[in-house]
């Protein structure tokens, strides 16, 4: 317990500095920015932003990265209340009741219990985070490389199991990210791989250009593609603090998504998405009156809005305990340490506590900056919804290019980000989840250490993956996903199509 | 999504089978000492697999009839629209160094402002230039990046 104390003081110590208040509110000032605009989501925004952190110190970088995926949460929450499109994938389900809401005249207590409810979840969300990251990270220091490569395996398989449409695809994904951090220099022997004779490929592949292309450029495709009218809320929102009823209706609601959402940000694939469709799922499922639901009841809003933020919360607890991100946005996380010198896994929070508790305390602040951000403002939002397409999909073009650029100052980088942000969109169309290549593009290189080390270690005996218990656990439950796959089909099918 | 899930299949099968041949063009090793190859060859055994299951599942699919016509993928609406974009994106990329940032990015965006309301090109011009202005701030004075100069600073140099 002391030690635990000693962490948050020196947490506070690192996110009370000026700088890091700046960059803190900066980011999830972005993050509600860019969850209100349609169009551009967290990863596409991080992924843009990433040239510019190098900049920054690393711990200021880290601090806005997160930021804005939690303060994209709460933004996303805006736009699906008042004009019924989601700022964010994670908001989905918030049309439903939320939207309702606003046409019965009721747009201020939906839009402060969404803000309401991701403050609580994403308070509780840090205390668990807390109190669950040491006792976590004693266990990942008894990770050797065949209970890495296992776990990675396992990371993987669980992404593509929740992928949102079909599992081979989303496998084929993660083989393609894998083939892709395959190119340039071995790791083992140096020897050059898949280069095609481009210098320019001898050090791999770039992380930024990449996700830069499939997130930022691919995302404009389609949005230049499929954009239409937008209706925005033009009524008065009034009573933006939720009545005494509105909190006994949603407190319940509020208390199990946080709980729930957690725990389903932790596992890989599980995510903010996920995490709010399940706690709707089981609002509807426990209420007295399910029918009412979809019709503009506030405990429809409450469950997913705590849910998708206590799982953005929990999503952080693989990344910094195991190097594991569990989602896109969190493989982008990893890839902005990596850049910043971090070497992420168990041991990132022993070597480097001030980024660990630093980041968990800028999360407190940026959660209260939210509150503020997200109810006194929410008019300037609102004008910020009718800003058109037409004036945005330049800009995010041209800082695509310009961020690209900077990195190393080659055009070879802007042209590989154009020609991945096509990939990106023809993968879209035909329906391929970007997320899955991503986590492996980074996974990747960790995993063919950790597989080949384990070879050496053991003279070639692939037994040792299943002798170990750490390892022949992760690979038992590979196998239960890959039967529950095959069983449960319909099912998942079900869970696609309802997320479509 | 049947037709296009054989022709994908087919694509994925073949990247597939030509990973595993560079792969074993780099040497598998063996497990004891495994070699450059080795784990390229598993993903491309994971991509072709891939295929070979999309091709098969879209067959039986045929077979049974369980889905009726192709859904529609592209629009034809606002393809115009995009090869555009994808020729400025293009043309920007290639010309960003040797034109220098300041106009390549002039053109850039006032093409790309310009595009949809023609009739408005004075704004578009006045907001490419103030754009260009905020992020020449923010990327070379405030981050210190090296944005390319070219022609500019080819013109700077000539006549000093």
């Amino acid at each position: 317990m002391a030690g635990l104390l000693e962490n948050i003081s020196l947490g506070y110590h690192v996110a009370f500095t000026i700088t890091n208040l700046f960059y803190c509110f900066v980011g999830v000032f972005i993050g509600t920015l860019i969850g209100v605009l349609p169009g551009i989501g967290p990863s596409g925004t991080i992924a843009l932003l990433l040239p510019v952190t190098y900049a920054l110190n690393p711990v200021s970088s880290i601090i806005m990265l997160a930021g804005i995926y939690y303060g994209a949460m709460y933004g996303g929450s805006t736009t699906s209340i008042l004009v019924n499109i989601p700022g964010e994938a994670a908001s989905v389900v918030t049309c439903l009741d939320g939207y309702k809401m606003a046409r019965q005249g009721r747009a201020g207590p939906a839009l402060g219990i969404a803000a309401f409810g991701s403050f609580i979840a994403g308070t509780i969300g840090l205390i668990i985070l807390m109190l669950l990251a040491q006792p976590l990270t004693r266990v990942a220091l008894k990770f050797g490389p065949p209970e890495y490569a296992s776990l990675l395996i396992l990371g993987l398989c669980i992404l593509t199991y929740l992928a949102h449409g079909s599992m081979i695809k989303a496998i084929i994904m993660a083989g393609l990210g894998f083939s892709l951090s395959q190119i340039g220099q071995d790791c083992v022997t140096a020897k050059l791989r898949f280069t095609f004779g481009m210098l320019e490929l001898q050090n791999g592949l770039g992380l930024i250009p990449v996700v830069m292309g499939l997130f930022g450029i691919a995302e404009v495709f389609v949005n230049i593609e499929e954009r239409g009218h937008i209706e925005v809320f033009k009524g008065k929102i009034t009573g933006l603090l939720p009545n005494l009823k509105d909190w006994i209706d949603s407190i319940g609601a509020i208390i199990r998504g946080t709980f729930l959402g957690f725990f389903l940000g932790v596992l890989p694939g599980g995510g903010a998405v996920i995490s709010s469709f399940a706690s709707y799922v089981l609002e509807k499922k426990i209420s007295k009156h399910p029918e009412k639901f979809g019709t503009g009841v506030i405990e429809g809003v409450a469950g997913p809005e705590a849910a998708n933020n206590a799982a953005s919360t929990g999503a952080f607890i693989p990344l910094f305990t195991l190097g594991i991100p569990p989602n896109a946005v969190m493989a982008l996380l990893l890839g902005a340490l990596m850049i910043h010198g971090f070497q992420p896994g168990p041991l990132l929070i022993k070597q480097r506590p001030d980024l660990f508790w630093g980041t968990v305390m800028s999360m407190y602040i940026g959660n209260i900056f939210l509150l503020f951000l997200n109810l006194p403002l929410i008019g300037i939002w609102v004008k910020l919804l009718k800003v058109p397409y037409r004036v945005l999909f330049p800009l995010i073009s041209f800082i695509c290019i310009i961020g690209c650029y900077s990195i190393d100052n080659r055009t070879f980088d802007v042209l590989i980000m154009i020609i991945f942000g096509i990939i990106g969109y023809i993968f879209r169309k035909f329906e391929y989840e970007p997320a899955p290549l991503v986590v492996a593009l980074i996974l990747g290189p960790m995993f063919e250490m950790s597989f080949r080390q384990s070879l050496l270690i053991s003279g070639g005996n692939l037994s040792i993956f299943f002798t170990r218990p750490i390892s022949a656990s992760c690979l038992i439950i590979v196998l239960l996903i890959f039967l529950l796959s095959i069983f449960f089909r319909k099912k998942r099918r079900v869970i696609a199509e309802l997320s479509e | 999504m049947r037709k296009h899930s054989i022709v994908g299949g087919l694509i994925w099968l073949v990247l597939g089978i030509g990973m595993c041949i560079e792969s074993i063009k780099l040497n598998l090793g063996n497990f004891s000492n495994p070699g450059a190859g080795l784990t390229p060859f598993l993903s491309g055994v994971v991509i072709g697999s891939g295929g070979l299951i999309l091709i098969f599942s879209a067959t039986l699919k045929a077979l049974r009839e369980e889905e009726g016509k192709d859904k529609k993928i592209w629009r034809k609406e606002n393809l115009g629209t995009i090869l555009l974009f994808l020729l400025t994106l293009f043309s920007y990329g290639l010309l960003f160094e040797p034109l220098g940032f300041p106009i390549s990015s002039l053109i850039f965006l006032s093409i790309l402002f310009i595009l949809p309301e023609p009739k408005r090109w004075r704004i578009a011009l006045v907001f490419s230039l103030i754009t260009i202005i905020i992020s020449f701030l923010v990327f070379f004075v405030l981050l210190q990046c090296n944005l390319p100069g070219g022609m500019l600073r080819d013109i700077q140099n000539l006549m000093r």
